[in-house]
């Protein structure tokens, strides 16, 4: 064979070799973005220092109006947080001659919408109307803003709305953590403050006024007009409304420094939490600063839900997120970024060391090339996408006025965004997430937590009030084993047994009361497996005065016959054993206050109870014929649901037996048995009566 | 002279319904539409391409066949890995969306505008060569499954409400609209992977699909990525004509229905109403906000305030280029027997017949109807869609910038007559549904 021929050969080969493969064709790459200058931001001063800014554009009859000025919680009395917030949820609902329903039929008639929303650093007013209903929304605003009604009917039920959201979320181990990591980053500044039931509930209407009158002014706001309109029409309007408005420039907030933070880890205990929620972070910048662009970069890189490098390291193999993912806030003053996970308590240290590994990676590695294309792109992509409407278009002009950024920010984002070097962002996650000064709050149970992110750093302990805890002081405190059988009310329980969402037995327990002593009964039966009646005797004082248990366990008799009096439990037992009935006569010194092991469950409703209690109770094992003690410890209040209805209890979780069980006890007297859990088994009891 | 030019470089719209939508239009040679609407005032692009390829071309047999699209064409091809088309958009800010209903099978996606060539680059590979396996389908077989078990277990009235617009069209002469889209459970597990390729191969076609491109790109380059992307997909087979009459029949009857999911008695009264390109449709679409924008809408004024419903809806029931339908709904407030509510709701419909409607609420309507419209028409996905649907539904773009002022221009004689011709409750089908636990 020539060398020609195996090169024609080759030649014909070649188009079959590549139909075979089917070659796979890579998606088009991006186009070039250059810096926009459309819409042209149009301003006039107006003569009482308010500033007009126009985007004019006559695409569609539409016309968005946003109204911002330096308002916002930052500016909140202290213990009056959240008065910014109720403040702008009231502007809205009645102003001028209107009330609220009058506001909202004039709004809604034209097809147009109406709102106020308050931020750190701003308020807003933000009205998108038809053009020619350009007059109506501004009016509306003026009356909303210079004339608010803040009825007395609107504010209580305003105020009461907002205590009520923030109760709720208030408990949550997030909302926590969130809480006190803006706390232990801003520290002493004004942005630290925020708002809790409290002190949503005392602002008063008269306080409201103060703060209206304190910082409602003229110079400082920016009007925002977008839209089909011109500069001439726009600035006539802007005058009718808001021309007589007059008042001098508002005080300026002070200047906010980034304060160091104590070194180490911020554990705030919430006893019982099965779920550890991490959120470490520092404060930033100014809104002006240039930082800003890698730093946003960076927060993709790091916290993106799906694909960031948080989300990798705890999801995928490891599985350990319940969420993760990182942000920032951006104010005037300085801001603050911070990443976040939730995760099951038993990780949660190899969790946080994670990721501050990922963290450091980024302050020590250059970022390769493609993730960090694509980042730029997804962070450049998501503003423009965000600017699409006029009303978007408005909103974001009017924000970013009020940070001090230059006309130029909006048109100029994107180029800025995807011009960011993978030194950019290294400089920038040394500056935000620096290796010393990280404040890191770990919200959970710190009987759980304390010693495992101790290996860590240096670790203070506080209660969900912000009280600081010694560590004894998470221990579970001692309980005094006093039951109070002066409590007791007659009553009768079933509790269904639950294995696998089918019902396999029942159990019915009674206690009553007879002449010197309270007689506890409980019968119960699982199937063919087992049914047994066990009888117990206390006299009034809670000291146990007999058992007597009768029953068959597959097909086998048994029997217990206990008698307790003066120090010693007398009597004997027939039980199941795996050759035959086993008899054993028992005759044994016990401890004060010693209860029959079949007696805890009856006991319980007698319990001094308390969160966070751990009482040590002194059992005779009739089956093993000898004393143990078994330890009971309400670990955490939750609520529970069962056939019987919905109840908070406590969970108290008995160690210190052949196996952990968890009884649910409802919180509220007569302290009921409505749940029992025994661990590594799928049999659950269940409250059946109500 | 000068405020002349002043005007014409900066005019305002605000005589006008909407602002004119300009764009261009043209056919590649395998029949592919292609409708250009460029705009660079914005930063994003719009792809939008609709498919004749709705329910109404399946067999009642095989019911959910055409909505079993709406997963199967985000499920890769030869050139995107499963799931990449939408992984590649949302990696780079962007949006998708896919909407199948009876008429048409909607795909749009959003991306900023330096992507472009990435957005048409995915629609052509699906188009051309969409991975259409026994897995994917699979996939999308079972993700129909969940979604009719959402509707039946979580939203109330919903599948009672699709049987019963369905029962208005005759299961022999207009078999397509006789079903819901959604389909039954029997009918979903009986699609095959052979009945998917099928379907694709004859309605997925460019000669059976409309390419809309809005927002910032240049007309030139776009032009030169579809001939590119495009241009090589072959034509489609020839599909019969979807046929089913005008003029759907009337429905004068009553049908008792229970719904496990219901918290409490409603009615529904469904009408009959001609296809959407009909003269009347501007004035049934104006009675849509009459009858349920706002509180001030009629059925929330008559009954939500008066005590006598928990919540009302109405209006057309989908645009349909054949006969098409328009619904009132109320749910029963507590001590409202059924036949009471229902001759309250039969009421309303014949209200807007009558001297009840003013001319107040009229322009009310309109103002309402023409912000509507507007905001419909800032984002480049929505005037995408509004495009789309002048060219499926009248027949050319062009509508989009004539269908808000025929609206605008309905009279208040025009809505009594329209009211009275085609919201007549003695030729509605009357819907009552208990909840199941009131048997």
């Amino acid at each position: 064979m020539t060398a020609r021929h195996i090169a024609a050969t080759l030649l014909l080969a070649a188009p079959m070799v590549l139909t075979a493969q089917q070659p796979v064709v890579e998606p088009p790459a991006a186009a070039p973005v250059t810096a926009r200058t459309q819409p042209r931001a149009q301003e006039a001063l107006l003569p009482n220092g308010m500033r007009l800014i126009l985007l004019e554009q006559h695409r569609q009859p539409v016309v968005s109006i946003a109204l911002t000025l330096p308002a916002g919680s930052v500016f909140d009395p202290e213990g009056r947080e959240g008065t910014a917030d109720l403040l702008a949820a009231l502007l809205t609902r009645g102003g001028g001659t209107r009330n609220a329903e009058q506001v909202a039929q004039a709004i809604e008639g034209v097809g147009g919408s109406l709102s106020a929303v308050a931020d750190p650093d701003q308020l807003t007013l933000q009205a998108d109307v038809v053009s020619d209903q350009a007059p109506l929304a501004l009016e509306l605003m003026a009356d909303a803003l210079l004339r608010p009604a803040l009825d007395s009917a609107e504010v209580a039920a305003q105020r009461a709305r907002s205590a009520n959201s923030l109760a709720g979320g208030l408990g949550s181990p997030g909302t926590i953590a969130a809480r006190v990591f803006l706390i232990g980053t801003y520290r002493a500044s004004p942005y630290a403050r925020r708002a809790t039931p409290q002190s949503v509930a005392a602002i008063t209407r008269a306080e409201l006024l103060a703060f209206h009158r304190a910082r409602v002014r003229p110079a400082g706001a920016v009007l925002v007009i977008a839209g089909d309109i011109t500069l001439v029409e726009a600035r006539r309007l802007a005058v009718q409304a808001f021309g007589g408005w007059k008042g001098l420039r508002p005080a300026a907030l002070p200047a906010v420094a980034a304060t160091p933070a104590p070194q180490g880890i911020i554990l705030v205990h919430v006893g019982g939490a099965r779920e550890a929620n991490i959120v470490f972070g520092a404060t930033t910048f100014a809104g002006t600063d240039s930082a800003y662009y890698a730093t946003a970069v960076l927060n993709r890189l790091l916290g993106d839900g799906r694909t960031g490098r948080l989300a990798r390291a705890l999801g995928g193999q490891r599985n350990w997120t319940l969420a993760t993912g990182s942000s920032f806030l951006r104010t005037v003053r300085l801001g603050v970024f911070q990443a976040t996970a939730a995760v099951p308590v038993e990780v949660a240290d190899s969790a946080l060391r994670v990721m501050y590994d990922e963290v450091n990676r980024l302050r020590t590695d250059l970022v390769p090339a493609r993730e960090l294309e694509r980042a730029r792109e997804s962070v450049a992509g998501g503003f423009a996408l965000q600017l699409q409407t006029a009303s978007q278009l408005a909103a974001a002009t009017a924000e970013a006025r009020l940070l001090g950024l230059p006309g130029t920010y909006i048109g100029g984002y994107r180029p800025r965004i995807l011009a960011v070097t993978a030194a950019q962002v290294r400089a920038a996650a040394r500056r935000v997430l620096p290796a010393t000064g990280l404040v890191t709050v770990v919200v959970g149970d710190a009987t759980r937590l304390h010693a495992p992110l101790s290996a860590i750093g240096p670790v203070r302990i506080f209660a969900q009030d912000g009280r600081p805890l010694s560590p004894e002081q998470i221990a579970p405190a001692a309980g005094a084993l006093r039951l109070d059988f002066s409590r007791h009310v007659p009553r009768t329980d079933s509790l269904a047994i639950i294995a696998q969402a089918q019902t396999v037995g029942l159990q019915v327990a009674s206690l009553v009361r007879a002449g010197d002593s309270l007689t506890y009964v409980e019968q119960t039966a699982l199937g063919t497996v087992l049914s047994q009646t066990t009888t117990l005797v206390f006299d009034t004082a809670g000291r146990m005065r007999r058992l007597v248990q009768v029953g068959k366990v597959r097909d086998q008799d048994t029997r217990i016959d206990l008698r307790y009096s003066a120090g010693r439990v007398q009597g004997a037992t027939d039980l199941a054993g795996t050759d035959g009935p086993r008899h054993v006569d028992v005759d044994s010194p016990v401890p004060p206050g010693v209860v029959d092991d079949n007696g805890v469950q009856a006991i319980l409703p007698f319990l001094p109870w308390a969160l966070n209690t751990r009482w040590e109770i002194p059992v005779f094992a009739s089956g093993e014929n000898r004393i143990r003690t078994l330890s009971l410890t309400a670990a955490d209040i939750t609520q529970v649901t069962v056939p019987a209805g919905t109840f908070e209890c406590y969970r108290a979780d008995l160690e210190g037996g052949p196996q952990r069980v968890s009884f649910y006890v409802t919180t509220a007297a007569p302290h009921r048995v409505v749940r029992v859990e025994l661990a590594n088994s799928p049999i659950v009891f269940m409250a059946v009566n109500p | 002279m000068f405020s002349l030019l002043v005007l014409l470089v900066a005019a305002p719209l605000a005589g006008q319904g909407v602002g004119r939508i300009g764009f261009s239009r043209y056919t590649l040679s395998n029949g592919l539409e292609v409708t250009l609407a460029p705009d660079r005032s914005t930063q994003v692009v719009g792809v939008s391409v609709w498919y004749d390829a709705g329910s109404r071309l399946e067999p009642v047999a095989k019911a959910g066949l055409a909505r079993l699209f709406e997963r199967l064409m985000f499920a890769g091809s030869a050139n995107v890995p499963p799931g990449g088309h939408a992984t590649l958009t949302g990696d780079l800010g962007g949006r998708v969306g896919a909407i199948v209903d009876e008429e048409s099978a909607r795909f749009s996606t959003v991306l900023p505008s330096s992507r472009l060539a990435l957005g048409l680059w995915l629609e052509a590979n699906r188009m051309g060569s969409l991975s259409i396996t026994d897995t994917t389908v699979g996939e999308a077989r079972l993700e129909l499954v969940e979604q009719l078990r959402d509707q039946l277990d979580q939203e109330p009235y919903a599948a009672v409400i699709a049987s019963a617009v369905a029962s208005l069209y005759d299961t022999l002469t207009c078999s397509g609209y006789a079903h819901a889209p959604l389909g039954r459970l029997q009918s979903i597990t009986g699609l095959t992977t052979a009945d998917a390729r099928e379907f694709f191969r004859a309605h997925y076609a460019p000669n059976r699909a409309s390419l809309t491109v809005t927002g910032d790109f240049d007309t030139t380059q776009a032009r030169q990525l579809i001939a590119e992307y495009f241009g090589p997909l072959p034509r489609g087979p020839a599909v019969a004509p979807f046929a089913c009459a005008d003029a759907p029949p009337p429905a004068a009857r009553t049908a008792r229905v229970t719904d496990r999911t219901a918290p409490a008695i409603a009615v529904g009264q469904f009408f009959p109403i001609p296809p959407h390109a009909h003269r009347d449709t501007p004035a049934l679409e104006l009675l849509e906000v009459i009858m349920s924008q706002g509180g001030a809408g009629r059925l929330n004024a008559a009954l939500v305030r008066e005590a006598l419903a928990l919540g009302t809806q109405g209006g057309v029931l989908g645009q349909r280029r054949g006969p098409g339908a328009f619904g009132l709904f109320a749910i029963a407030a507590p001590g409202v027997a059924a036949d009471s509510l229902a001759a309250l709701v039969g009421a309303q419909a014949r209200w807007a017949a009558g001297d009840g409607l003013t001319e107040a609420e009229v322009a009310r309507a309109k103002r309402i109807y023409r912000a509507t419209a507007v905001s419909g028409r800032e984002r480049p996905a929505d005037i995408a869609a509004a495009l789309q649907h002048a060219f499926m539904f009248h027949g050319d773009p062009e509508a989009v910038n004539t269908e808000v002022d025929r609206v605008l221009a309905v009279t208040l004689a025009d809505l009594r007559r329209v009211a009275g011709t085609w919201l007549n409750p003695a030729a509605a089908l009357t819907l009552i549904v208990s909840p199941e636990a009131a048997r």
